[in-house]
């Protein structure tokens, strides 16, 4: 009977455990695991390239993916190994030219980050007023009431409501991206505006005060 | 029996206390987690501020010292440290969890002041000393600084006071009225008196008017407006959408169609001049080259009725070119009413016309002689430039009016920079810089 009871016990112990162990699981999901990506200052499109060139020479067998992960590494050794270069995993610019391709200096995170906002905000709306939706944050760069940089002005406290909801952290579509290029090369079908809101859905008393620009779709652009 | 069901019951108890110690270890893990992040936000947000009240102090010590001075090495020393004060004012402030409304008036005069200041630094290095109308503006700057100071450093008090939260006083984005926005408000204009600021650079309250020189007084019916659409767009079928007056220019709006693609073309009241063309079109090929998009872009504004437009920059960015089209009078290029034209490159198509500088900026100009010639001011660029172009240009004024100069396009190891002389003074005015990013090519 002793034994009996001794069995019992530990097994409620046992299912204790699992269950405790099942709950917490459930509650933490982020305990993942994720494949190493190292840094290797080359843009998603780059290391694509790097990949798909290493690929086709038979250096690379992984999956053509944009990550630059171990697997790639060892590809760029052993392909710096073969051609006399320095065997450090680093694709530089002598790596880069054995490889046929250029290394630009500079990356363009600000269309990137002016892209997100776009979308996150203005995804529904006609292309012009996308393109309008970039024009005002690269007004407040400009304007002496704002922050000086994109990024101030995308995440300045409550300016937008997509970086509060966080819908800014959604990938922009080629649309949004195609309009934050306009923006960014000087299209401004707002007029100059600095602020847009949706008359149905604004909730700031002030924002009624400021005088309405021009309408395009759903947004009234102000100044 | 019995004593099963008792140990059943046990059994189930010590299962129920396990699940229960888990939700409450899992719980009170996240309400930790939670914790730490808000004291960690509190703690960004409370630098912020502090640094915001110390550099506001140090401004208005140095305004103090900079309207007294009489010494331009002094007065250089104050400016550098207000240039970096300001700077850093500006910084921490844009992060602060406050409504727009009750902050926008101290962010534009801590903007202006640095704009003040970046025009005054500028002055003194080109040898002019301050002049008693900038004292006068140094002044009220002043007075003005030491008014935020008095009210910033009030607030001070009751942040560093008990447990004033940042956090917890600005948690409802929606809410027009959070605590520390509405203890803000006593640096709302108002309590402070904010000036008026006019001065050649940055920011001034004069840039922000701007005036229309490039469309006559003629105006167009829709009818009329929509007769030429027509006319530059053969292939689409053509919507009016009215009338819009709200900004610098009145526009009649149009949406343009053929197939899937939308088109929307803005033609002015006055002179009927095609303004704006956007269209949210898709290039997924590179058929057409750069070369190709700038001749299409140079032809299409032949059918808009713009004669002898040269390209003066062009980059191509995801299969679009964005092709910059400039007029030219007596050879010289104008910039200031550069036209932006974008070429799909998969197509040819014009898909964006940008004219807003042509129809502010566009008159006949009167004195487009150069003062120096072109091997004069061929000495003001450095020896170790390798110069591989030159011409006459007029460009805009780095915030005012336009200056004729002369551009030598130079390379130097590896790099290609613009350099601008004066055609005047014989001074070097402007460089900008090629740079290669992976979304085209920029001018900086």
């Amino acid at each position: 009977m002793n034994s009996k009871l001794l069995k019992i016990i530990s097994l409620s112990m046992c299912l204790v455990m699992i269950l405790g162990v099942g709950v917490y699981k459930l509650v933490n999901p982020l305990d993942i695991q994720v494949e190493e990506v190292i840094a290797s200052g080359l843009t998603t499109s780059q290391v694509k390239t790097v990949q798909t060139k290493l690929k086709n020479w038979g250096y690379y067998t992984g999956t053509v993916d944009g990550i630059y992960g171990t697997k790639t590494k060892t590809a760029v050794v052993r392909f710096q190994k073969n051609n006399g270069l320095t065997a450090d995993g680093i694709v530089g610019t002598n790596t880069a030219r054995a490889l046929g391709m250029s290394l630009t200096t500079q990356t363009s995170n600000n269309v990137y980050l002016l892209a997100k906002c776009i979308y996150a905000e203005a995804r529904g709306e006609p292309y012009k007023g996308q393109v309008a939706v970039g024009a005002v944050i690269l007004n407040r760069v400009d304007s002496s009431s704002f922050p000086n940089s994109i990024y101030g002005v995308i995440y300045q406290p409550y300016a937008f409501t997509c970086v509060s909801d966080g819908q800014i952290n959604l990938s922009p579509d080629s649309n949004a991206y195609s309009a934050a290029n306009d923006a960014m090369n000087g299209w401004d079908p707002s007029y100059g505006a600095l602020y847009y809101y949706n008359p149905n859905t604004a909730t700031s008393s002030w924002i009624w005060s400021k005088k309405i620009l021009v309408t395009i779709g759903k947004h009234n652009f102000a100044l | 029996m019995k004593k099963l069901y008792l140990i059943l019951t046990i059994s189930l108890a010590v299962v129920l206390v396990g699940v229960v110690t888990a939700f409450g270890i899992t719980f009170a893990n996240t309400t930790n987690a939670l914790g730490a992040y808000k004291s960690q936000l509190n703690y960004v947000y409370q630098q912020n501020f502090y640094e915001l009240v110390d550099n506001v102090n140090n401004i208005e010590s140095d305004l103090g010292k900079l309207s007294i001075t009489t010494s331009s090495t002094n007065a250089s020393k104050y400016l550098t440290n207000l240039s970096n004060t300001t700077s850093s004012a500006q910084d921490n402030i844009s992060t602060l969890p406050i409504e727009h409304d009750s902050i926008t008036d101290t962010i534009k005069f801590i903007n202006q002041l640095g704009g003040f200041v970046y025009t005054k630094q500028t002055q003194i290095a080109s040898g002019t000393a301050l002049t008693l109308d900038d004292y006068d503006q140094i002044e009220t700057l002043h007075d003005t600084s030491e008014t935020i100071k008095y009210e910033l450093n009030k607030l001070s008090v009751l942040v560093s006071s008990g447990n004033y939260s940042i956090v917890d006083n600005s948690q409802d984005p929606t809410n027009n009225e959070s605590d520390f926005s509405s203890n803000w408000s006593g640096l709302n204009n108002g309590s402070v008196e904010y000036p008026t600021l006019i001065y050649d650079g940055p920011f001034s309250d004069s840039t922000t008017n701007k005036t229309i020189k490039g469309l006559s007084a003629t105006e167009l019916t829709a009818t009329e407006a929509e007769v030429k659409v027509k006319e530059w767009f053969p292939d689409y079928t053509v919507k009016n959408d009215g009338e819009e007056s709200g900004g610098d220019f009145d526009v009649y709006n149009f949406t343009l169609t053929k197939g899937d693609n939308t088109y929307y073309a803005e033609v002015t009241k006055r002179d009927g001049m095609l303004i704006q063309l956007n269209a949210g079109q898709t290039s997924n090929t590179k058929n057409k080259t750069l070369t190709d998009c700038e001749a299409l872009a140079v032809s299409f504004a032949t059918t808009l009725g713009y004669e002898n437009m040269t390209v003066v920059w062009s980059t191509s960015s995801s299969n679009f070119a964005y092709i910059n089209l400039a007029p030219t009078q007596n050879d010289v290029i104008l910039y200031p009413d550069i036209i932006k034209v974008k070429v799909s490159q998969e197509t040819g198509d014009i898909i964006g016309w940008e004219a807003q500088s042509w129809a502010y900026n566009h008159i006949t100009r009167t004195n487009l002689t150069a003062g120096i010639e072109l091997v004069e001011a061929r000495l003001a660029v450095s020896s170790s430039l390798d110069v591989r172009a030159s011409r006459l240009v007029l460009i805009p004024g780095e915030y005012v009016g336009e200056i004729l100069a002369y551009e030598f396009i130079c390379v130097y190891s590896g790099a290609t920079y613009y350099v601008y002389v004066d055609a005047s003074t014989g001074d070097e005015c402007n460089v900008l810089k090629v740079i290669e990013t992976d979304d085209g090519t920029l001018l900086m």
